[in-house]
Formats: structure tokens, C-alpha cells, sequence
């Protein structure tokens, strides 16, 4: 059969300039309008600082706006055609996909402090549907650990063991943890990559809630086979797996949204697309010798280290030559997200730091173009939203003046369309709305043409249900945000550290009541004193601010609900929010959700949980002995750690682990013969000699208390209820 | 017998208890609880292995009970180790760490209940798992050389003037081209008002 498909390799570069010229020009096409309009209204009253600085404002936030619209736009015509046929995804031959790849491929899970349950269950299923395709004999999987609380650092040790023995996977899923964990994430990988990048053509880096069916893995093997000047090819994650109302809402409309938004990128992008550092595959010998992230010059928060790193690495791989391609329309890639509004402001902080240090790189030598776009647009994202309240700050000063000078606006600029003042000012407003609501248009009208995902959504009812109430929600989550991103750009700007927290997903990620009032009552107070300045000086504003007010005020009521797992549940029952991959899940998703299901262990004894994992390293023969063999012994310490050593164990036995800082007892995790030593003299002390601690640690493996849970321990039998006894033995 | 090292013992126990009872149910839960951790869940194995090591401890005089008791332990667990093939020397915690280590991935303790610490010898199979079992946490290293990437700011030395003619000339495109887009929005502006 002879298939014509996509060469990247053959594109015409001038094909690529014209399609961004294109799209330069919608842009301007659609904000041009609105920016003429707005500054008509400003000419009618008279023009003045306050409304030149307005009218500034107003074109970088207008020229966004137009910008996701227009890209929106593309992407629903492509789709109506079939398909952009300019796609990475779109170049393989039948013959190709059913090609085995034999090039060596690892599949790398960098992760700190995440849950290891998820971690674990999540590689079990990947591994597996890898296995199944039998077209990857050469893969290798890595989880790559950074974690530096004690407790997840032991059960992923012992959770790696037990899931490699248990798959018959020893020499095929590999484990490491790194002593120190020197430039968070990139420094993780690099790491990698130094120690046995040279084994590998490809990798496959995934965040630890990532996760890709063998198909999705495969398919990715072979593009990479089949372009050899391609160096990385980022996938398009689905959402799955939200649990929380936030989560689900979040899902849905990116599933929804999702393909349109992203056939438009390609559109523009093609290969000089961008790395989002996860479910992406890397062309590994020119990542490692084009790709090592430098310190930028000058301290934080925009020199030192990199914080985001990959647009940094997608550009410098662009700088060597190589392309970078969006795969944004390969099935089987998903990821998790955020379950509540703190969470998600959390992955916002980090994020935003991380992209305000582009500044810098944007006038950097050797980047293409396109890459300084990405890492201007990649700075807008966050910048935007204290524009956005420097543009409302400034629209009630304008309103509140125009109000005080009392005379009336001169007539409308055009002869064709003679508005007064209001209704000009009212449809600038409704143009607006039309285009932030127009992704949303497009995406429904996008799926009419696919009646089977529609239904997969839960039908016509169910997803215009759904689009409405997302809408509402988003547009009073919005204001909370914009409040959230102007904070932490001021606090970036003023040097203040921002730290890198774990992200909690799923059922984990539900919002506490405290923890939502601590955070959100700031943005309460803000919303009540706008409510009460504008409705002072310019109460004709307040009704067409009043969905930004509202979202302030009723901040810490929304993100509690919106974070609360029973609301995501009861929408769940209701059908709102369902996609596809809810409707159908792939067959690695549900051995996810079982494994999951499976592995469900009691919590450990409070008064034990806090140091649990360091309980396990001492007290467990198992557990302790897998520990001691992964660490890194050395022959003979010098006498001054010796001695420090001595010290520390001989305080954590006779005062228990409070009486040592974090740094004290990581050290002793760290140093093998203390572990040993520890697991002997724990277990040989007289009661009277140990800690209270110890001693109720000791009792945990008492012969009368249940059976300690870690990951050797053998599964308990399932217990039969009466009812099926019964029936079985009449 | 195991010998423990004397710094790491709290100094507590090595003086022989008040009261030798209390002191040898002490040891004797010690002891069941540790052979327990190694998941010897059976309770007459438990209480026969338990019953025999204390009884063997409380012959030996010196020690405090728990580390008597633990010692013998430690001797027996040496004992059934040698005999199912773990070579090394007992005394090292390094080799008694990786004798767990190869009963953990030989998942002898799981597999065959009742088996380890039995009185019989270890099965064949279980001796040759035991023998054959390691622990591969990564691949062989292959270092690769990741040198930080260039990256240089601003136009200062000479070799950067064709970087700079070639930034000129697209910096003029591209203002030339807003100046046109600018330009016709003047054009609409000044037309209609």
C-alpha cells in the first residue's frame, strides 16, 4: 500500500514563516479592531496618562486574548480538513507502525517525595502494557529518586524491590536515588544521563503522575526511528484520574479544549516546538552533548540555576540543529493534575519563578526565534495577571475621573456605527467574552463531527452541562489566580524564596478548611475593599466587574468546594464532567486504578508515622537489609565521622528520633554501617535502655499486634464473608 | 556467638538485670518479635524456635538476658544461613545484611513458610536461589560527558558582528513589518475621526 506521510525533513522552511505570518495576521486582524475601539473611548473623553497607560495594557492582554483565539481558530479549520498534514504524528507507514524498534529505549520517572504508591502502580502498568506490544524488546525503566523524607525514600526501595521481583522485571526496571539532590528535577535526569545515557538511543521522561499505554511508548520509539534529525518529541497529556470537583473540571475541559487548542499550535510551531518536560521523548546523544543546562550569571531570583528547564533544553536542542516536534494528536499519553486551588497555585509558584528567569534568555545568542517566543509567551502567562489588575486598577481611576468631570463623551469616531458611549463600551465588552468564549465554541462544534466522542463525554446534555458549569467556575477561579500570580511575581521580584513542594494529586489532593481559609482570606479582604472603593467612586463598574468581586469574596467557600473530593463524587454520579477516558478507559489506566485499589495499606500507628520510614531501616530485617545494599559503603570513614556517627546513634537510641534534626537522621539513612549497626543494637538493647520510642516501635512486631505492612510483607489471605460461606457450603 | 559491638549498646546492657525473670520474658518477646519481623508468622514454629533459643541463652552467663538471647538468635539465623550456602563472615553486618538481603530476593521467607529456621535443611531449590540472587539497581555505568551548554549575552567580541549584522536585518523585517501593521491601524484612525 503506498501511504503518503509527513516528512518533517522535507518541510519547506518557507512554508513555516508563512504560516506564522498568517497567524500574525489573525492576530492583529482580530485585536486590531478592539484596540481602535478602545481607544476611541478614550479619544470621546479625552485622552490623558491614566488612559495611554489603559490603552497599553489593554493591547498586551487584548493581543493574548486574540492570540488563543486565533490559534483556536486554525486549529478547528485544520481539524475540519482532516488534519494538519503537516503532524509528527501523521508520518508513519502501516509497515513502520507495526515495525518492532529495536533501539535502545529507558523510560525515566524523576520523582521527589511523591506518593510512592501511585509511582509504583503506575510503572507496574506501563511496564506490563509495554511488554504486551512486543515491538520495545529493548526497554529499560528507571525511577530516578530525589526524595529526602526519610519515609518515602525507604518505601520506594522496598515498593522498587518488591514490584521488580514481582514482574520478573530484575535488570529491566532499575532504581536510584541520589545522594543530594543538586538542580532539583534537570539535575535528577542529568544525572541519568551522565551515569547511562550511553546506553540508551532514546528517552521517554515521564513526571511521577504521568503515565502512556506500551502503544503510546512504541509509537514515540518509532517516530524517533523514523526522523533521525528529530531530537525530542513532546506528547499531548489527557487529564485522568481527578477525583476532586477541581480536578474533574480540570480534566474535562482540557480534553475538551485540548485537541482544537493544540492543532493550532502545531500549526505555528512545527519543528520548533517546545519541551514541557514530561511525556516527551528525547533523542539522548545530542540532549547530552547540546543540552546541559548552564547557570545563568548573577544571583536569583533571575540568575543561578535554571529552574524550568525544559523550554531552556528544547531551545538549546533547536540551537544544534535538531527539531522539536508537538505529537498532538498520539492517544495513550496522560497525566494527573492538581486537586484543589492551593495545589494548583503551588504548581503556579514554581512554575512562574521558573519562567520569569527566561527574561534573561530571551535575548540569549543562537536561539531561534520561535524560542524566544516561547519563553516570552511562557513569561506573559504569569505577567499577565498582574497586567490584568494594573488594567482594572486603572479602569476605575479612568471611570471614577470620566465620573467626576461630568462632561459628556463626544460622539462615536465612525459614521457606520454611531454607539453612544455605553453601548460602545458594552460591545468592546461582549467582543471580548466572544473571544475568551470562542475555544470553548469552536471545541463543541469540533466534536459534532465526532458523535461516538461526544457520546463518550456522556452525551449532548451532559457536555453542554458541563461546559456551562466549568465556565462559571473557571471565571470566578480566575480573579483568585490573578490575585495568586501577581503575589508571587512581586515576591519573585523581591528575592524571596520560593520553595519546591510535592504536588498531592488525586484523593490526596483534597482541600482542608484551615488550610483553604489560611490561604484565600487575603484575596477575600482584597475583593470586599474593591468592592466597597468601586461602588464609591464608580458605581457604574460595579455590575461589569462584579463576577471578578464575587470570585474574590466567595474565594475560601469555592476552593473548599472545588477542592472537595464528595462534590467530585456526587458531579460524577450526576454524569457532569465525564470524558472518554472515564467513559473508556484504556487497559493501562484501569491496571492503574486496580493496582492501586490492591495495594491500599493501613496507615502506620501515629505516635509512629512521623520517622515510620525510619523505623522500617532499623527494625526491619528485610527492609533494612535492601537499604544497606543500595547505599554506597565505603571502606573507612575518617575518624571525625566516625565519631559524629557514634554520636548520632547513640542519641537516636537513647532519646529517639525527635532528639536529631532532619539533617541528623538523613545522615545516619545515608551511611550503611550505621544502619547495620542500628538494626543490631536496636534489637539487643534491654527495653530500660531504649528510648520510649523504641520501645513502642518494638511492640509494632510483637507477636499479638498485626503483621507490619511493607512491601515484602506476603498478602493476606481475602477474607470469605458469611453470606458466600454460606452458599458454598449449605 | 555474635559479638555486638560494645560502643553502640547503650551502657545499660551489658550489667545483668534485678530480677531474672521479668528480664528473660523480655528477652524471650525480643526474640520472637525479631524472628516474627522475619516473617515467621507461624505461631508453633515461633514459640518452638523462641522457647530453644532462650532456653540455649539462659545456659550462658555474663550478658544482659535480651542480649544473650539475641545473640543466640543471631547465631542461629548465621547457623541455617552457612548451612543453606551464605558464605562469609558472620560476624561482619555487612555479610548478615546481605544474607537477609538474598532470603528477602530469594523470597525464601514467602514462599516456603515454615522453611526458614527449620530444623531440616533448606531446600534445594531455595540453596540455589539463595546462591544466585543480586541485586541490580541500575546497569554497568557508561559516563557520558555533559559539559553545560554556552550561552552568551548580549554582541562583544569580534566573531559575534555577523550574529549582529544578521539580528540587524531581522530586527529591521520585523520592525518594518509592525511599522506597516501600525501604520494602517493610523490610517483607519485618522480617517475616521
Amino acid at each position: 500500500m503506498n501511504v503518503r506521510c509527513f516528512d518533517p525533513a522535507a518541510l519547506d522552511p518557507a512554508e513555516a514563516t508563512r504560516r506564522r505570518h498568517r497567524l500574525v495576521l489573525l492576530v492583529v486582524s482580530i485585536a486590531g479592531p478592539g484596540v481602535l475601539v478602545m481607544a476611541d473611548l478614550h479619544w470621546r473623553t479625552g485622552f490623558d496618562g491614566w488612559k495611554m497607560a489603559h490603552l497599553g495594557l489593554f493591547v498586551i492582554l487584548f493581543g493574548l486574548v486574540a492570540l488563543g483565539a486565533a490559534q483556536t481558530l486554525i486549529g478547528f479549520a485544520l481539524r475540519r480538513r482532516d488534519g494538519d498534514p503537516c503532524r509528527i504524528d501523521a508520518s508513519l507507514t502501516p509497515e513502520e507502525e507495526a515495525r518492532p524498534v529495536t533501539a535502545r529505549t529507558a523510560v525515566v520517572v524523576p520523582i521527589c517525595n511523591e506518593e510512592v504508591g501511585r509511582v509504583i502502580e503506575g510503572l507496574r502498568a506501563m511496564y506490563e502494557s509495554v511488554r504486551s506490544t512486543g515491538k520495545l524488546p529493548d526497554c529499560d525503566f528507571f525511577l530516578l529518586s530525589d526524595s529526602n523524607n526519610p519515609n518515602r525514600w525507604i518505601e520506594e526501595e522496598a515498593a522498587w524491590l518488591a514490584l521488580t521481583r514481582g514482574l520478573g522485571a530484575t535488570g529491566r526496571i532499575f532504581y536510584r536515588k541520589r545522594r543530594g539532590g543538586i538542580n532539583k528535577k534537570a539535575g535528577n535526569l542529568a544525572d541519568f544521563c551522565r551515569r547511562w545515557g550511553g546506553h540508551y538511543h532514546y528517552m521517554v521522561v515521564l513526571d511521577a503522575d504521568s503515565i502512556m499505554t506500551g502503544d503510546a511508548i512504541v509509537r514515540l520509539a518509532q517516530l524517533m526511528e523514523r526522523h533521525r534529525r528529530v531530537g525530542i518529541i513532546q506528547g499531548v497529556p489527557v487529564l485522568v484520574n481527578g477525583e476532586t470537583m477541581l480536578a474533574r473540571l480540570q480534566q474535562f475541559a482540557s480534553r475538551l479544549y485540548g485537541a482544537v487548542s493544540a492543532a493550532g499550535l502545531n500549526y505555528w510551531q512545527l519543528g520548533e516546538a517546545n519541551y514541557w518536560g514530561h511525556n516527551a521523548i528525547i533523542r539522548l546523544a545530542p540532549f547530552i552533548r547540546h543540552c546541559s543546562l548552564p547557570e545563568l550569571p548573577g544571583a536569583g531570583p533571575f540568575g543561578g540555576r535554571i529552574m524550568s528547564h525544559d523550554y531552556v533544553e528544547a531551545a538549546l536542542m533547536r540551537r544544534a540543529g535538531w527539531q522539536v516536534w508537538l505529537a498532538t494528536e498520539m492517544a495513550g499519553n496522560y497525566e494527573e493534575c492538581p486537586g484543589n486551588v492551593m495545589e494548583f497555585a503551588q504548581r503556579d509558584r514554581r512554575w512562574l519563578q521558573g519562567n520569569l528567569q527566561h527574561a534573561r534568555l530571551v535575548a540569549a545568542q543562537g536561539f531561534h526565534a520561535v524560542n524566544r517566543v516561547h519563553f516570552a509567551l511562557g513569561i506573559l502567562a504569569y505577567v499577565a495577571s498582574p497586567l490584568w489588575l494594573a488594567f482594572l486598577t486603572v479602569s476605575v481611576v479612568i471611570a471614577a475621573r470620566v465620573g467626576a468631570e461630568g462632561s459628556p463623551p463626544l460622539p462615536s469616531f465612525s459614521d457606520y456605527a454611531r454607539w453612544d458611549y455605553s453601548t460602545q463600551a458594552a460591545w468592546l465588552s461582549v467582543f471580548t467574552l466572544g473571544l475568551l468564549f470562542l475555544p470553548k465554541v469552536l471545541a463543541l462544534l469540533d466534536l459534532r463531527r465526532r458523535p461516538e466522542e461526544a457520546a463518550a463525554f456522556g452525551g449532548w446534555g451532559d457536555l453542554v452541562g458541563g461546559v456551562v458549569l466549568e465556565t462559571l467556575v473557571f471565571t470566578l477561579l480566575a480573579p483568585v489566580l490573578m490575585v495568586f500570580h501577581t503575589t508571587f511575581v512581586v515576591l519573585t521580584l523581591c528575592r524571596q524564596k520560593i520553595s519546591w513542594g510535592t504536588q498531592r494529586r488525586g484523593a490526596a489532593g483534597a482541600s482542608a478548611f484551615a488550610e483553604t481559609a489560611a490561604a484565600l482570606w487575603p484575596h477575600t479582604l482584597v475583593g470586599l475593599v474593591a468592592l466597597a472603593v468601586v461602588h464609591r467612586v464608580a458605581p457604574g463598574l460595579t455590575f461589569w466587574l462584579s463576577p471578578i468581586l464575587a470570585g474574590l469574596i466567595v474565594a475560601i467557600p469555592l476552593a473548599y468546594f472545588t477542592g472537595s473530593l464528595a462534590a467530585g463524587a456526587a458531579l460524577r454520579a450526576e454524569g457532569l464532567f465525564k470524558t472518554p477516558e472515564e467513559s473508556r478507559p484504556t487497559p493501562v489506566l484501569v491496571a492503574l486504578a486496580a493496582g492501586l485499589e490492591a495495594r491500599r495499606h493501613g496507615p502506620p500507628p501515629p505516635d509512629l508515622a512521623e520517622n515510620y520510614g525510619l523505623l522500617q531501616a532499623v527494625l526491619d530485617p528485610y527492609v533494612n537489609a535492601v537499604h544497606v545494599s543500595l547505599l554506597r559503603v565505603k571502606d573507612e570513614l575518617p575518624p571525625a565521622s566516625e565519631e559524629r556517627f557514634v554520636g548520632l546513634r547513640a542519641a537516636l537510641l537513647a532519646e529517639g528520633p525527635a532528639a536529631l534534626s532532619p539533617g541528623d537522621r538523613l545522615a545516619l539513612l545515608m551511611d550503611a554501617d550505621s544502619m547495620n549497626a542500628l538494626h543490631e543494637a536496636v534489637w539487643a538493647a534491654p527495653g530500660a535502655s531504649l528510648a520510649g520510642w523504641w520501645r513502642r516501635a518494638l511492640e509494632h512486631y510483637n507477636v499479638i499486634a498485626p503483621a507490619p505492612e511493607t512491601a515484602f510483607t506476603p498478602p493476606a489471605p481475602i477474607p470469605v464473608p458469611e453470606s458466600e460461606n454460606s452458599h458454598a457450603h449449605p | 556467638m555474635l559479638q555486638l559491638s560494645p560502643e553502640i549498646l547503650p551502657p545499660a546492657a551489658t550489667q545483668p538485670p534485678e530480677g531474672e525473670g521479668p528480664a528473660w520474658d523480655e528477652a524471650f518477646l525480643r526474640v520472637e518479635s525479631y524472628l516474627r519481623a522475619h516473617h515467621v508468622e507461624s505461631r508453633v514454629q515461633l514459640n518452638a524456635l523462641t522457647t530453644d533459643i532462650v532456653r540455649e541463652a539462659r545456659a550462658r552467663a555474663g550478658d544482659a538476658p535480651v542480649v544473650a538471647a539475641m545473640g543466640v538468635a543471631h547465631a542461629r539465623i548465621g547457623a541455617w544461613f552457612a548451612a543453606a550456602g551464605v558464605t562469609g563472615d558472620w560476624a561482619d553486618g555487612r555479610v548478615r545484611a546481605r544474607a537477609r538481603l538474598a532470603l528477602v530476593l530469594a523470597e525464601g521467607a514467602v514462599r516456603r513458610p515454615g522453611g526458614f529456621l527449620a530444623a531440616e535443611p533448606a531446600p534445594p531449590d531455595l540453596v540455589a536461589a539463595l546462591s544466585e540472587v543480586v541485586l541490580r539497581s541500575g546497569p554497568e555505568m557508561r559516563f557520558s560527558n555533559m559539559a553545560a551548554a554556552p550561552l552568551e549575552f548580549g554582541f562583544k567580541r569580534p566573531e559575534d558582528q555577523t550574529l549582529l549584522q544578521g539580528s540587524r536585518w531581522l530586527a529591521l523585517r520585523a520592525a518594518a513589518g509592525w511599522l506597516l501593521i501600525t501604520g494602517i491601524f493610523g490610517v483607519l484612525w485618522a480617517a475616521s475621526h
